[in-house]
């Protein structure tokens, strides 16, 4: 056994009293740096997700805002050759109506003529302020101008006012009129 | 105070230092651990600050483009008035044609 002295002994108890106070702060740094490098693993994790629904936010918000913009943007255009179309049809009107008697008198026999392909040897009515027009037709309130053609039994009945006309050509000449009037190139003008 | 006295109060003396250590690490650590929730909640409240300013910028850029899409849907309405214009006497006298019969 080796014999040292008290002085060493006590220098050495301090030595190794400072060498672990040492290790312990050490240990103590590396497990600091630890825990701050998972805080930060999760910190970003946390903020990668604030990002992704940031970048998922800004997604739906540009879709939205362009998406409402070209919807209204079509129905301003589809607004716009409805009213047009609309108007070809209020202008046919106008010129039936400023059309002079003789004119007005044709239509009106053209008008019993495509009745009677479907009905024969019908009943004619027409409005009281055309009757004059009409040889025939009975005069009634149909305030409107053309001509209602119907069987005796009145079973059948053809609307051939101009009000009905209109009603049915606009569903039948709308892609017409709107080819004729849109078409560029050959083709409709599309809804953009 | 004989030797082995005076060799145990340097031990006592020693350990009550290691201790001091000891205690003083775990408060270090035991104070970096409770701010946690505190640390991540002050980087997410930085990241929802920078992304609302991106979302905020995103939709300025998206109704100025949603402003060029309405001006060019207007650009199209005005073509397609002028166009309309110069064929209407045609598609009125189609109509007029079959309303007119016969």
């Amino acid at each position: 056994m080796v014999e040292i002295g008290l002085k060493e002994l006590e220098a050495r108890i301090r030595e190794d009293g400072k060498k672990e106070v040492k290790r312990i702060e050490a240990e103590t740094k590396k497990e600091i740096d630890k825990i701050k490098k998972n805080i930060q693993i999760r910190a970003n994790a946390c903020v990668d997700k604030v990002r992704r629904d940031g970048e998922l936010e800004i997604e739906m918000v540009r879709r939205r805002i362009i998406a409402e913009a070209n919807t209204k943007a079509k129905e301003l255009i589809n607004l716009e050759r409805n009213k047009l179309i609309d108007r070809v049809f209020e202008e046919a009107e106008n010129r039936i109506l400023r059309l002079d008697d003789k004119e007005k008198r044709k239509v009106l026999e053209n008008l019993v003529d495509e009745g009677k392909k479907s009905i024969k040897d019908p009943i004619v009515l027409v409005d009281e302020k055309y009757h004059s027009l009409l040889k025939g037709a009975e005069p009634s309130k149909l305030n409107d101008f053309g001509v209602i053609v119907m069987s005796k039994d009145k079973k059948v009945r053809i609307d051939n006012t101009l009000r009905g006309r209109l009603q049915q050509l606009k569903i039948k000449l709308k892609p017409k009129v709107a080819s004729i009037l849109f078409a560029e190139n050959g083709a409709t003008v599309s809804d953009r | 105070m004989n030797e082995l006295e005076r060799i145990k109060e340097i031990e006592r003396e020693v350990a009550g230092e290691i201790e001091r250590a000891r205690r003083a690490a775990d408060a270090r650590i035991n104070e970096i651990k409770s701010r946690e929730k505190e640390i991540i909640q002050k980087e997410v409240e930085k990241a929802k600050a920078e992304m609302e300013k991106k979302i905020k910028d995103a939709e300025i850029k998206a109704r100025e483009d949603a402003e060029k899409i309405i001006a060019d849907g207007k650009k199209q309405v005005m073509r397609i008035r002028k166009l309309a214009s110069k064929r209407d006497t045609k598609a009125i006298e189609l109509v007029v044609k079959e309303l007119k019969g016969g």
